[in-house]
C-alpha cells in the first residue's frame, strides 16, 4: 500500500518531522553538553525558584483535579437522565470552555475575582482551572455512562441493593476508568496551562509554565530544555494512561 | 384460600408517555409454587408485566398484590422477587462468586453463610470450579446459569425469568429446560417466565397466559390453550393452525350432540361440534373455526357416506370466489404435542372434506407437513402426516389432487374477533 503512494508517504513524513522533530531535539539536547546525561536536570531541579514553581504547579494541579473530578462526576450523573428541563442549555454550557478563547476566559476570571475580592494566588488559579477542566471530565464520564447497560443497575436493585449501594457497588466501579482518565486529563490540562494562569495567578504564585516564560527573556538555557522535557514526559505518560483506560 | 396466591394483578394498566397503553386492565393471579408463563409476540406487554412485578416499573392504574399485600409502592430492593434478565446483566467488574454473592451481601448475611450458600448453588449448576473466573471468560450457557443462581441463591418467593434462554442454541436450551424444571420442583419457588417461544412455554409451564397488544387473550394449562384456544389469535400463536371464519348457524352433526355450521368464504360450509361447556354462538355471529394440521387425514379418494362439510364432494372447486382472509393458516413451529393421527374417523361422524393440489411437502423426520392448495385465491390447507402413514401412501406426489378430511369433532370453535376485555382465572 505504501509503495503505491509515494507522495502521500512523503507528505506524512514531512508533517510528522515538522511537528515532532523540535520535541526530539529538545529532549535530546536536554541530556547533552554536561558532564553527566542528567546534569541539566540536576541543575534545573536545584534552582529554588524553579522548584517553587514546580511545587505550585503540582499543588494547583492536584487541587484542580480533586474539584473538577468531583464536580464532573456529579454533573455527568445528573445529565445522564433522558430528559430534563434545560438539558440542551446545560449541554451547550458544558461545551463552551472547549471552544472559548482562553484569553477571554482568563480575562473574565480576573475581572470576576477582583470584583469578588478574592485574593489572587494558588486558590484563585485552582478555581479558574476547575472551570474549564470540569468540562473535559464531565464529557469523558458522560460518554462512559451512556455506554453503560442500565440493566446492570436495575439488576442490582432487583437483588436488594439500595439506591446508594447500587451506586457505590455497581455504578461507581464501572465508571472508575472514566473517572481516573478524567482526573489525569484535568491534572495535565492544569499543569500545562499558561494563559488562564497568567491572568489569575497574581504575584508570587508562579507556576512552572509562567516561570519558564519569564526565564526565557534571558535566553534559552539548557536547564529550560531539561525542565520542558520533564513536563513533556509527564504529559505523555498521563495521556498514554488515559488512552489505556478508555480502551477497556 | 387467598394465602395460596403468590401474586395477584387487579385491573392493572400501564401506559407510558404519549398515552401509549402497554398493559391494558389485566387481572389474573398466580398460585404459590406455580410455573406460570407469559407468551406473546414482542411488544405485547409481557416484559412490562414482569418489570411491574419486580418493581422496576410502577403500574399506572390498578393493584399488584403479593401474598395478599399491595406492593405498588414498594421499591424493587425491598421485594422478595428476583429476576433473571434477558441479557443476564451480570456485573462485569465482579467474578462469578462475587456476582452470585451480591444479593446475600446486600442483605448483610455473615460471610461464612454467603460462602456456603453461593458454593452450594454453583455446585447445583455444575459451576463450582468457576468461582474465580471473570464473567467475560464464560460461555453463553455458563453466563445464563450464573444469572439463574445469582437470583435463586436469595431464595426469592417469586423468580422472574425474562426470555432467559433466547440467546442459547437449541441443544443448550433443551438442557436448560430440564434444569429449570427440576430446579423449580426442587425449590418450590414460584416461577414467572416470559417468552415468545410457544414450544418453550408449553413444555415448561403449569399455566400459560397468552398476551396480545397489552391484553391477555387466554390463561390456561398448555393442553387447554392448544386444544381449546379462546380466539383465533391464540390458535395461530400456539402451534400451526388452519383458521377459517364466517357466520355461524345451528346444525345437527352425526356422532351425537349439536353442532355449528360455519359458512366460510370459499371453503363451503364447515362443521364443528358444539362444546356443551361453552356458550353457543348466535346464528349469524362471526366465528372462527380452527383445525390443527395433525387432525387432518389425507385421502386419495373421497370418503363415502353423507353429512359432509366442505367442498370435497362438489365437482368444481376452483370457481369459488373468496377473499383471501377466509383461511389464514399460521405457520409457527409445530408444538411438541402434535402427533398426527390416521385412525379411521368413527362411522356416522360428520366430516369436513376439502380437495386440493399438493403444492408443498416438508420432511420433519417423524412427520411430514404438506400443503394443499384448494383454490388459487385461498391460502393452502396445512396437514401433518405421520411418516409411517406416508410410506403406506407412496403415491403422495407433488401436483396430485388429494382430499383433506377431518372429523367435525376436531374442529375448534373460537371467537373470531379478538376480545377487548381481559380474562381472569
Amino acid at each position: 500500500m505504501f509503495k503505491r503512494r509515494p507522495v502521500l508517504v512523503a507528505y506524512a513524513g514531512f508533517l510528522l518531522f515538522f511537528l515532532y522533530f523540535p520535541l526530539l531535539v529538545l529532549s535530546i539536547s536536554s541530556f547533552r553538553g554536561g558532564p553527566t546525561f542528567y546534569h541539566w536536570y540536576r541543575r534545573a531541579f536545584s534552582d529554588p525558584q524553579l522548584l517553587l514553581a514546580l511545587r505550585n504547579s503540582i499543588a494547583i494541579g492536584l487541587g484542580t483535579t480533586v474539584f473538577s473530578t468531583l464536580l464532573g462526576t456529579l454533573a455527568a450523573l445528573g445529565m445522564r437522565k433522558e430528559q430534563f428541563w434545560g438539558r440542551v442549555f446545560f449541554e451547550s454550557l458544558l461545551n463552551l470552555p472547549l471552544v472559548l478563547p482562553e484569553i477571554v476566559m482568563g480575562l473574565a476570571m480576573l475581572v470576576w475575582f477582583v470584583f469578588l475580592n478574592i485574593t489572587l494566588g494558588l486558590f484563585s488559579v485552582v478555581l479558574a482551572h476547575t472551570t474549564f477542566t470540569v468540562s473535559y471530565v464531565t464529557l469523558i464520564i458522560l460518554a462512559r455512562l451512556k455506554g453503560m447497560d442500565p440493566l446492570l443497575e436495575e439488576a442490582a436493585a432487583d437483588l436488594g441493593a439500595t439506591p446508594w449501594r447500587t451506586f457505590s457497588r455497581v455504578t461507581l466501579p464501572l465508571l472508575l476508568p472514566a473517572v481516573v482518565s478524567g482526573a489525569l486529563l484535568a491534572f495535565t490540562l492544569s499543569f500545562d496551562d499558561f494563559l488562564i494562569t497568567f491572568f489569575t495567578a497574581g504575584v508570587g504564585s508562579d507556576t512552572l509554565p509562567l516561570r519558564i516564560y519569564s526565564m526565557m527573556r534571558f535566553g534559552v538555557t539548557p536547564e529550560m530544555n531539561a525542565i520542558s522535557s520533564a513536563m513533556l514526559f509527564l504529559t505523555l505518560g498521563a495521556v498514554l494512561t488515559v488512552f489505556r483506560l478508555r480502551k477497556d | 384460600m387467598n394465602d395460596q396466591l403468590e401474586l395477584e394483578f387487579e385491573h392493572v394498566t400501564k401506559s407510558f408517555t404519549g398515552d401509549r397503553v402497554v398493559v391494558n386492565n389485566l387481572s389474573f393471579s398466580v398460585k404459590k409454587g406455580e410455573f406460570f408463563s407469559f407468551l406473546g409476540p414482542s411488544g405485547c406487554g409481557k416484559t412490562t408485566c414482569l418489570r411491574m412485578i419486580s418493581g422496576l416499573e410502577r403500574p399506572s392504574q390498578g393493584l399488584i398484590k403479593m401474598s395478599g399485600k399491595v406492593v405498588n409502592d414498594i421499591h424493587p430492593h425491598k421485594r422478595n422477587v428476583h429476576t433473571v434478565f434477558q441479557k443476564y446483566a451480570l456485573f462485569p467488574h465482579l467474578n462469578v462468586f462475587e456476582n452470585v454473592a451480591f444479593g446475600l451481601k446486600m442483605k448483610k448475611r455473615p460471610p461464612a453463610e454467603v460462602k456456603e450458600r453461593v458454593e452450594r448453588m454453583l455446585r447445583m449448576v455444575s459451576l463450582q470450579d468457576y468461582t474465580r473466573r471473570s464473567i467475560q471468560q464464560l460461555s453463553g450457557g455458563e453466563q445464563q446459569r450464573v444469572a439463574l443462581v445469582r437470583a435463586l441463591v436469595n431464595e426469592p418467593a417469586i423468580l422472574l425469568l425474562d426470555e432467559p434462554l433466547a440467546a442459547l442454541d437449541l441443544k443448550l436450551r433443551e438442557q436448560m429446560h430440564r434444569e429449570l424444571s427440576s430446579l423449580q420442583k426442587q425449590l418450590g419457588t414460584t416461577f414467572i417466565f416470559v417468552t415468545h417461544d410457544q414450544g418453550e412455554a408449553l413444555t415448561l409451564s403449569d399455566r400459560v397466559a397468552i398476551m396480545n397488544a397489552g391484553n391477555i387473550e387466554q390463561i390456561g394449562t398448555p393442553t387447554e390453550v392448544y386444544e381449546q384456544p379462546a380466539s383465533t389469535f391464540v390458535a395461530r400463536f400456539v402451534g400451526t393452525t388452519n383458521v377459517f371464519s364466517g357466520p355461524a348457524s345451528h346444525a345437527t352433526i352425526g356422532g351425537g350432540g349439536s353442532g355449528v355450521a360455519v359458512a366460510t368464504d370459499g371453503f363451503g360450509t364447515l362443521f364443528a361440534k358444539q362444546d356443551e361447556a361453552k356458550p353457543r354462538p348466535a346464528t349469524g355471529d362471526n366465528v372462527g373455526l380452527v383445525v390443527r394440521p395433525e387432525k387432518i387425514r389425507i385421502r386419495v379418494t373421497a370418503p363415502a357416506g353423507s353429512g359432509h362439510g366442505g367442498l370435497g364432494t362438489q365437482s368444481s372447486t376452483s370457481s369459488a370466489p373468496a377473499p383471501a382472509s377466509a383461511v389464514t393458516p399460521a405457520n409457527g413451529a409445530s408444538a411438541a404435542t402434535a402427533v398426527p393421527t390416521d385412525a379411521p374417523i368413527p362411522s356416522g361422524h360428520t366430516v369436513n372434506v376439502l380437495r386440493g393440489t399438493l403444492i408443498e411437502r416438508i420432511y420433519f423426520g417423524p412427520t411430514t407437513q404438506i400443503k394443499l392448495q384448494i383454490s388459487d385465491r385461498l391460502p393452502p390447507i396445512i396437514a401433518l402426516v405421520a411418516n409411517q402413514t406416508a410410506t403406506k401412501m407412496p403415491s403422495l406426489k407433488m401436483g396430485d389432487r388429494y382430499y383433506a378430511v377431518w372429523d367435525a369433532a376436531d374442529s375448534i370453535l373460537v371467537s373470531s374477533s379478538q376480545p377487548t376485555a381481559s380474562q381472569s382465572t
